[in-house]
């Protein structure tokens, strides 16, 4: 595939007013086999569309300003209500956004230190002990305070591991933070937009609650997908069939394989 | 049209079921569903997936992403119909937009260059029309071959498909390529079974480990797709559309004194895991240790 070249790269990215990061995404091409996200898809092409896609832009000029304008509107009338509130949730999760894509971005340094990172971000960040009562709902009460901090503490790995290894496959991307509001319970949800890469425009929604001094994420939902509200019908599910030992026994289990998984993986890679 | 029939009848005897399904209880036919979904997975462990393994293996991403693009733009027309039918102007000039320029600059949809210079990538179809204007989503279906659907969302793609054959089936296939029926009918499944094959070489990884991680796939999909969807409705990701109400409540006991559970008494985990790194990074933050509090359960 023909590379485009450097000058009408840099004309283009200065009429879109585009980022070193998303310039760095749109060059870099994907490696096959691995995470080909359709949504979005910006598929490379070659330098004959390159300049008809000038021509589009011309063209498109004229007729884009409308759609750009009443999304603009709607953004700014949604940034005003509340803003007070939402400012510090909002600022917590757009300086994470940074410091999670600073640290993939350094791509020679061993994935496994890099995740460690992460997760002692995400470990600071998320209250576990929120996200457990919300998950197990009705049924958290009939827990006793040991199995209650098995839960967390069993839960709490099980998603760093199935977030923090994925979350590491996810790089050459930038966040968008691009709206905040107030929610019931005076919590705030923050909306952030994926730039560039393989989930080029997913949306992901962060839920806070501020409980004693800082803001925590209690939920996240990817594309309207609710990590908690998801977690709580799977586990129901095994909540109905067996007890609460059981879908504890169940996430340890887990959590064992990954562990033995990684091992393997940091053997043979 | 004769197709239609079996259809008819058992969109009949859904529309019985539909009146039992509520927010509270969506999957009224779960017993049945779980069924077809086992059935389902095992189409796909033995034959879909392998297939897409295959495919993936010989054919490499961007060339996926284009086919992938292709179809995509192949349906915009739909797209664009559904959003004249839920008016919103704006979406039907950023897609008439889209599938203008996706068509002639990215050769016939293969190249998405809509989307490089920031026309946004709607998505809308017939369900999400009825849910525009207060459609309920009906009861959870697993269909088989075809996977999971509401019985709104189902009627819609019948809805979306039988429009898609006359636009292009209809012209294209008896008209320009000039096929008989019957060849129309075997192309359009072959084109349609092409596509998820290679849908399912694309998503190949994503899939292996929501399977693996998941405690119970049925109802990891289930909550996925109807949360999705949802949201899909509403053109909305916030944080409330597309779960259940109460999902932040606490229960009212919990809801007083804030407790954090998020402690680690012990501070190495049991399995040894997965080398130093992880665990020394994570419990240098040890929080208030008020979990040990006996509390009284009724």
């Amino acid at each position: 595939m023909p590379k485009v070249s450097m000058m009408s790269k840099r004309s283009m990215a200065r009429r879109f007013e585009m980022t070193a990061d998303e310039r760095r995404a749109d060059g870099v091409m994907k490696k096959s086999g691995a995470m080909k996200g359709v949504r979005g898809s910006a598929v490379r092409f070659g330098f004959a569309s390159f300049v008809a896609c000038q021509v589009a832009i011309v063209l498109l000029a004229s007729m884009v300003p409308g759609a750009a304008l009443a999304q603009a509107a709607a953004g700014g009338a949604a940034a005003a209500g509340g803003a007070a509130l939402t400012e510090a949730p909002r600022k917590l999760i757009d300086e994470t956004a940074v410091k999670i894509v600073a640290i993939l971005a350094r791509k020679s340094e061993p994935t496994e230190k890099r995740v460690a990172e992460i997760e002692s971000i995400a470990y600071e960040l998320f209250d576990f002990s929120t996200m457990s009562k919300l998950v197990l709902a009705r049924n958290w009460r009939n827990l006793t305070p040991e199995q209650r901090t098995t839960f967390v503490k069993e839960f709490k790995r099980h998603l760093s591991h199935t977030y923090g290894t994925r979350l590491d496959r996810y790089d050459q991307e930038r966040v968008d933070v691009y709206a905040a509001q107030v929610e019931q319970r005076n919590d705030v949800s923050v909306k952030t937009r994926i730039v560039g890469g393989q989930f080029d425009g997913a949306e992901i929604s962060y839920r806070l609650r501020q409980q004693g001094e800082p803001w925590k994420i209690i939920d996240v939902v990817i594309e309207g997908v609710s990590l908690v509200s998801n977690y709580r019908s799977q586990f129901q599910e095994v909540l109905n069939t067996g007890t609460i030992d059981d879908l504890i026994a169940k996430l340890r289990d887990k959590n064992f394989k990954v562990d033995d998984g990684a091992k393997e993986t940091a053997k043979n890679g | 049209m004769r197709r239609l029939g079996p259809i008819l009848v058992l969109a009949g005897l859904l529309l019985a079921a539909a009146g039992c399904a509520t927010p509270e209880r969506p999957d009224p036919l779960e017993k049945m569903n779980r069924g077809i979904f086992a059935f389902n997975e095992g189409l796909d462990r033995y034959a879909l997936e392998p297939v897409a393994k295959g495919w993936d293996f010989v054919v490499p991403g961007p060339v996926q992403d284009g086919i992938e693009n292709f179809y995509r733009n192949l349906n915009m027309p739909i797209v664009i119909a559904n959003e004249v039918l839920q008016a919103k102007p704006v979406r039907v000039v950023e897609d008439v937009a889209r599938f203008f320029f996706n068509t002639t600059l990215g050769i016939g949809g293969i190249f998405d260059v809509a989307t490089r210079v920031g026309i946004p990538d709607n998505d809308e179809d017939f369900g999400q029309t009825l849910g525009h204007w207060g459609v309920p989503p009906g009861p959870y279906l697993v269909v088989p071959i075809l996977g999971p659907y509401t019985l709104r969302d189902g009627f819609g793609e019948i809805a979306d498909t039988t429009a898609g054959a006359f636009a292009y089936m209809n012209f294209f296939w008896f008209d320009v390529v000039g096929l008989s029926n019957w060849e129309t009918t075997g192309t359009s499944i072959g084109s349609y079974t092409f596509r998820l094959v290679n849908l399912r070489a694309i998503y190949l990884e994503e899939i292996a480990s929501s399977r693996k991680d998941a405690f119970d796939y049925y109802s990891f999909v289930r909550n996925a797709y109807l949360s999705n969807r949802q949201a899909r409705v509403l053109d909305s990701t916030d944080t409330a559309a597309g779960i259940e109400e109460d999902l932040y409540e606490l229960d009212e006991e919990d809801d007083e004194d804030y407790e954090d559970y998020d402690v680690d008494p012990d501070e190495a985990p049991d399995e040894g895991g997965t080398g130093g790194a992880e665990d020394a990074e994570g419990v240098d933050d040890v929080e208030a240790v008020d979990g040990a509090e006996v509390r009284d359960d009724g």
